[in-house]
């Protein structure tokens, strides 16, 4: 019997496809990373999932779990061909249970659904990535994800309690429990979190979850000078009064938002802070108002306060895709996903800042600049015509100049993003001693290297 | 395909379509979407061989404009959907179903190949010198939909509108399809220019998205457009119902007519919007040659689209006949927009 049978037998006939253009469709993510796999199967539970991986453990054959292909770093691609697992149908939300503060999900349920679920319950799950609409909570555990309010709220780490998971042979585990907190044993949840799916695939996912706030409150500051901008962020991070947010988009960022979204009308300047206050509606005012004068202090010359519901969150709808905007701003140019996640302490920002325009103009290439900077992670955005070769040449130098001026300044190449294929050359610099411990795990747990092989840095 | 490279590399592949494409959302799989399908015209440009998954994933999309509606990026699947259905027949991929299309309007001039005549539902009603504007009904309310046909004309004759001569399918199935409609498109601009209008009332979406694309010369407006000044004139009495409205697609999001069909409706009765409505409502399931196609998916995504429907309403009302079947086929109360007015007319 041929593996096609095989695995047809575990998840009938209309949950598997080898047809060479549905295969192709798989062979990207938003990266640009390459790798078609030999079949895609779309299981529908973990004993489904379980018996997938054992088959092709026996027959060592590679297997990349996938989610929405929202990743930017090629993690869920195929680089060695074998058996792509969609885990898109996976995607209940198993319990809602408010007394205990958590939820049980399986991995393939999209991250706004889930809060479009607990908002009636007055609840939420705070990480919040860009992609919220249509990326899956599996591959934001898988990459340890995060968002515009890690800020305030921490990354994915903070709110998984426990995973199932099917290790590399077969065999069904959970990594944790119940409890807010425990001392028992190696933390294997937090092994599993941002693994990104060499270690084992994940198949459900107990998350804590967070009262929503009260209100909250928007502060828009317009800067003519980036470095003052990131001194600002460094400023408010240490006054005392925790931002739920805190964005920071450069010119090309506005204009790309502002072509997104022309009702916003942002105005044109060097650098823009978005920071949002969230809490009790008697603190929030005087939360804002301390924001608001940290800004004008270090140089900010105009200054907003957002009070209203819909403003913010047309606001926050426009600044989440404000990546792919940017496509927006030359039709023959498009965004390519690339050296765009390092993060650098909080006071290195204004000279990361400052490198990231040096680099600019050395390459003769509009780099824009945004991202969550109250926690110091920078998203770089860069537009090519990708169908001139040359072009993706000067993109990729530019962007080993990005990750190497992060490492110099005490950062890392990726804050939110995960490190896939397309950031593996740094683990080493990074990490150096840490990646062989790294790699004794994926050997002791992997042996047959079935798990989404040639990623993380690890080989 | 290679001249559309720069569109198709438009695409970021964020995957913001893919919660929005109601192919994918019932099919799940990444080739049933906007973005499988740009992927795929990429592989078309560059040696990607046309095999049966190829096919039916470019052929099951339903041109609902949702994902170019949420594009960030500014690209145009739907655009770039339609040129990959023209290359696979270019290249000897025609389906079944797309056949058959062909050989309807070959045959009878119109998508259901009825063979009986197109005027039928004109039979009591009095055909007036028009002043510029003529009637275009369409194939479904000329043959399926005859008294949905007869109200508004009944509406229209009174504001001097005309009729064509020889009206034909507006092409509106075969261009969607990737499939040859200038034959129809040269008979019903001849038929409009003999008739000397200088503007064309649809009553379908379909047929609106198809003059206003792919013909020249002449104005076209959807019949809730052109009532919608005149409700004061038209209007006898309010009705004590409660409806909901439906977005055809390719009225509203192709074309951003949300207004005038409200502002009919609300001059008549009670309006509840959809949970999704305007530029985020869902698709009836029936377009692009999915019913025709694909009708387990279309009535799939039929039945998604139920789930916005408010559970207190008496009836949906549509502004497009295709819609109105697909939604009716499934069990829903449905209502033309054009019957709507003409129960507040009689």
């Amino acid at each position: 019997m041929n593996l096609f049978t095989k695995l047809q037998n575990i998840v009938t006939t209309s949950r598997i496809t080898n047809d060479p253009a549905e295969l192709y469709c798989y062979s990207s993510d938003a990266s640009y990373i390459r790798g078609t796999p030999d079949y895609v199967v779309m299981p529908c539970n973990t004993a489904e999932v379980s018996e997938i991986v054992k088959l092709a453990n026996k027959h060592r054959i590679p297997l990349v779990a996938r989610g929405a292909g929202t990743g930017l770093a090629g993690g869920a691609v195929p680089l060695c061909g074998g058996i792509v697992l969609d885990m898109s149908r996976m995607n209940k939300i198993i319990d809602i249970d408010i007394l205990d503060l958590q939820v049980e999900v399986e991995p393939g349920l999209i991250h706004a659904d889930l809060n479009r679920a607990l908002e009636p319950h007055g609840f939420f799950f705070p990480p919040d990535p860009g992609s919220s609409e249509m990326c899956t909570l599996g591959g934001l555990i898988a990459n340890r994800g995060s968002g515009m309010r890690s800020v305030k709220y921490g990354t994915v780490t903070d709110y998984v309690l426990d995973l199932e998971i099917v290790m590399p042979d077969g065999a069904v585990i959970w990594t944790g429990g119940r409890v807010m907190k425990s001392a028992s044993g190696y933390d294997l949840t937090a092994l599993m979190v941002g693994s990104e799916g060499t270690l084992g695939v994940i198949t459900r996912a107990r998350l804590k979850i967070h009262p929503l706030p009260e209100v909250r409150a928007a502060v828009l500051a317009h800067f003519n000078d980036q470095e003052a901008a990131g001194r600002t962020v460094s400023a408010i991070m240490s006054s005392g009064i925790v931002p739920s947010a805190c964005e920071l988009m450069d010119s090309t960022t506005i204009k790309a938002i502002n072509t997104y979204n022309a009702e916003l009308g942002l105005p044109d300047c060097e650098a823009l802070l978005l920071i949002e206050v969230d809490g009790a509606q008697c603190s929030i005012e005087s939360d804002a108002a301390s924001v608001a004068n940290c800004c004008r202090e270090l140089g900010a010359f105009d200054v907003k306060i957002a009070h209203s519901e819909v403003e913010m969150k047309e606001l926050w709808a426009a600044r989440r895709l404000a990546g792919a905007a940017v496509t927006r701003l030359n039709p023959g140019k498009t965004r390519v996903y690339i050296g765009e996640d390092v993060a650098v302490p909080l006071s290195a920002i204004p000279q990361m800042l400052k490198k990231i325009r040096a680099i600019s103009r050395k390459h003769d290439l509009t780099i824009m600049t945004y991202g969550h900077a109250g926690d110091g992670n920078l998203h770089t955005g860069m537009a090519i015509d990708t169908l001139d070769k040359d072009q993706w040449d000067v993109l990729k130098r530019a962007a080993d100049d990005i990750h190497k001026a992060a490492l110099e300044l005490g950062g890392t190449v990726s804050g939110e993003h995960g490190i896939g294929s397309a950031r593996g050359e740094y683990m080493n610099q990074e990490h150096g001693g840490a990646l062989d411990v790294m790699i004794a795990i994926k050997k002791a747990l992997d042996p047959h290297n079935i798990m989404n092989p040639q990623k993380v840095g690890l080989e | 395909m290679r001249e559309y490279l720069p569109e198709i590399v438009k695409c970021v592949r964020c995957g913001r379509c893919r919660t929005v494409c109601p192919s994918q959302q019932v099919l799940g799989w990444e080739s049933a979407g906007a973005r499988g399908r740009m992927q795929m015209a990429l592989g078309l440009t560059s040696g990607l061989e046309p095999s049966e998954g190829l096919v039916r994933n470019v052929l099951n999309c339903t041109t609902c404009h949702q994902c170019v509606t949420a594009c960030p990026s500014g690209a145009d699947p739907h655009r770039v959907t339609r040129a990959a259905r023209r290359k696979l027949i270019a290249l000897g991929h025609t389906q079944p179903h797309q056949i058959e299309m062909q050989e309807r309007i070959k045959s009878t001039g119109n998508s259901l190949g009825d063979e009986s005549s197109r005027g039928l539902w004109l039979t009591e009603l009095p055909v007036h010198e028009h002043s510029g504007y003529v009637y275009f009904a369409g194939c479904l309310a000329s043959y399926r939909y005859k008294s949905t046909a007869t109200a508004t004309y009944s509406i229209l004759e009174k504001l001097g509108v005309g009729l064509l001569e020889d009206e034909q399918c507006c092409g509106s199935p075969l261009f969607r399809m990737g499939l040859d409609a200038s034959e129809l498109i040269a008979h019903n601009s001849r038929q409009i220019e003999e008739a000397g209008a200088h503007t064309v009332i649809v009553g379908c979406a379909g047929c609106y998205s198809m003059f206003k694309e792919r013909y020249q010369g002449f104005d076209v407006v959807h019949l809730c457009e052109f009532l919608a000044d005149k409700l004061d004139q038209i209007i006898k009495k309010k009705l004590d119902i409660l409806v909901t409205y439906h977005d055809p697609c390719h009225l509203g999001r192709a074309y951003g007519i949300y207004d005038a069909p409200r502002k009919v409706i609300e001059h008549i009765c009670t309006l509840v919007e959809m949970k999704a409505s305007k530029d985020t409502a869902s698709c009836c399931g029936g377009g692009g040659g999915v019913r025709l196609g694909y009708p387990e998916l279309s009535a799939s995504i039929t039945e998604e689209l139920i789930k916005n429907i408010p559970e207190e309403i008496d009836y949906v009302v549509t502004a497009c006949p295709l819609c109105f079947r697909n939604l009716a086929d499934a069990g829903v109360r449905v209502l033309d927009l054009a019957d709507l007015v003409w129960m507040a007319v009689e």
